[in-house]
């Protein structure tokens, strides 16, 4: 027999999908996880109601002012913080800054809960 | 392979304070968001229920409540009060007499003169005088306030002074907790965590057990000094209370004024206590009143108190010790170095 007849070559052999695949799956990855990143939003509750949503990843300042009291709330670098409160004891601006989905800031005389929220 | 637990947490605000609250619950072959749409519902409930009972029945700021309306009542004979109102009171009232009246529900008037509670930072702080306190005084006392019941098992609650004021600040978060675990009993939640301000629910079953944390007198709100570790179980409940004078103080002349004022002598706490935690078991007004009683009593005077109403407790005191009751070994772990672990007698 002819040595050099061989099996006929297939179009992508099993190497190839691989190397193809791998890729493909790492950037469908990142493609979710940033999405996901995207959907975290800032929630705003005064006297428990949402009065406003922020998405976390766009920088801004937004201020909360009513009877009870003014708040400024920042979005920075995908985090959120509270700048010039006018409450009597400013813990809510000594709390610093927070980023996870649960975490919150609570002005409780000006009735301002500040969450950060994956929309779970 | 057990059954998925789902868990939900909300935040709110309500009766001046912080409440929080996460559930757990079984997915017994329901979908998640089925599960978390049911789970918010009632955390929904229950902060509707706790606004309700603070705006409606219990405090004394809110114009429409019941409080309210026999605060502002200048008349000296019975006046109804609901079912609810009573059984509060005639709880709050005897957790007052059993503490020699450390703890007392009728000094909102001398409350109100001492302005700590209510202090805002913005003038220095003055102390009122002593003459003051002691006018003041003469419209204060459990003696001055009668709870009795009809025939038809109504009840009645009349002062003998036009000035008496009542002042449930020391039970309300308390009870607030009893109505959440009758809104949590019979329903599909297994286990819950429902904080308000000071006081704390433990409800239901956990995969291993709550881990609750004794607060920090010297730090911020999420530091503790050591952590509860309490075995859950199907519709347990467990009643954990904080009292202590770093809540809120005045400052003036170089002299610290607690907010917690002591019902025997007029004046604000003077004890040798940072804090006192109350766990039980069949009440939460009792661990909320309680809390307050043995933080003005001390470690010694709270024996009795204790034992009545079958609580445990963690006392720190102002020498950075920290005594736990008999029923707290193997529960309680202390997690902050500063301070040292003492047993109770």
């Amino acid at each position: 027999m002819d040595r050099k007849t061989t099996a006929p070559k297939k179009l992508i052999t099993k190497r190839d999908l691989i190397i193809i695949l791998i890729p493909a799956i790492i950037a469908a990855c990142l493609y979710f996880m940033h999405r996901k990143g995207t959907r975290t939003s800032v929630l705003l509750y005064s006297d428990n109601q949402l009065i406003k949503e922020l998405p976390l990843s766009q920088d801004t300042s937004y201020t909360v002012s009513n009877e009870l009291g003014s708040n400024t709330v920042v979005i920075e670098n995908h985090q959120v913080y509270v700048r010039d409160a006018d409450c009597p004891d400013k813990r809510c601006e000594k709390q610093g800054a927070i980023s996870k989905p649960g975490e919150t800031i609570i002005c409780l005389p000006h009735k301002l809960i500040i969450e950060v929220s994956n929309g779970e | 392979m057990p059954d998925q637990t789902v868990s939900v947490t909300k935040t709110g605000i309500a009766m001046g304070t912080v409440v929080s609250i996460t559930s757990y619950a079984g997915r017994k072959g329901r979908s998640e968001s089925e599960v978390k749409d049911d789970l918010n519902r009632q955390i929904l409930q229950i902060f509707d229920e706790t606004e309700k009972i603070d705006k409606d029945l219990l405090s004394w700021r809110s114009e429409t409540s019941e409080t309210n309306h026999f605060n502002q009542s200048t008349q000296t004979t019975p006046i109804p009060v609901s079912d609810e109102l009573g059984g509060v009171i005639r709880d709050a009232i005897e957790v007052s007499s059993r503490s020699g009246s450390a703890l007392d529900i009728t000094l909102r008037p001398l409350i109100s003169i001492w302005g700590i509670e209510s202090y805002d930072g913005k003038e220095p702080y003055e102390p009122p005088s002593v003459d003051s306190v002691r006018e003041t005084g003469r419209y204060t006392g459990i003696n001055l306030l009668h709870l009795t019941q009809a025939q038809d098992g109504a009840f009645l609650l009349q002062k003998d002074r036009p000035e008496v004021q009542i002042d449930l600040g020391a039970v309300g978060k308390g009870y607030v907790l009893d109505a959440a675990t009758s809104i949590l009993k019979g329903s599909e939640t297994k286990g819950a965590v429902f904080a308000a301000g000071g006081s704390i629910l433990a409800y239901g079953e956990k995969d291993s057990h709550w881990q609750i944390g004794v607060r920090d007198p010297a730090g911020g709100p999420a530091d503790y000094i050591g952590l509860l570790s309490l075995e859950g179980g199907a519709e347990r409940t467990y009643y954990i209370s904080t009292s202590g004078g770093y809540e809120k103080y005045t400052e003036s002349n170089g002299r610290i004024y607690e907010h917690i004022i002591d019902g025997r002598t007029l004046y604000p706490a003077e004890g040798d206590l940072l804090s006192a935690t109350i766990i039980t078991q069949n009440s939460g007004l009792a661990s909320d009143a309680l809390s307050t009683a043995c933080y003005l009593l001390g470690i010694e005077g709270s024996a009795d108190l204790l034992q009545y109403y079958q609580a445990e407790a963690v006392f720190v005191t102002k020498r950075n010790e920290v005594f736990i009751s008999q029923g707290l070994k193997g529960i309680f772990s202390l997690t902050n170095s500063a301070y040292t672990l003492k047993n109770m007698e």
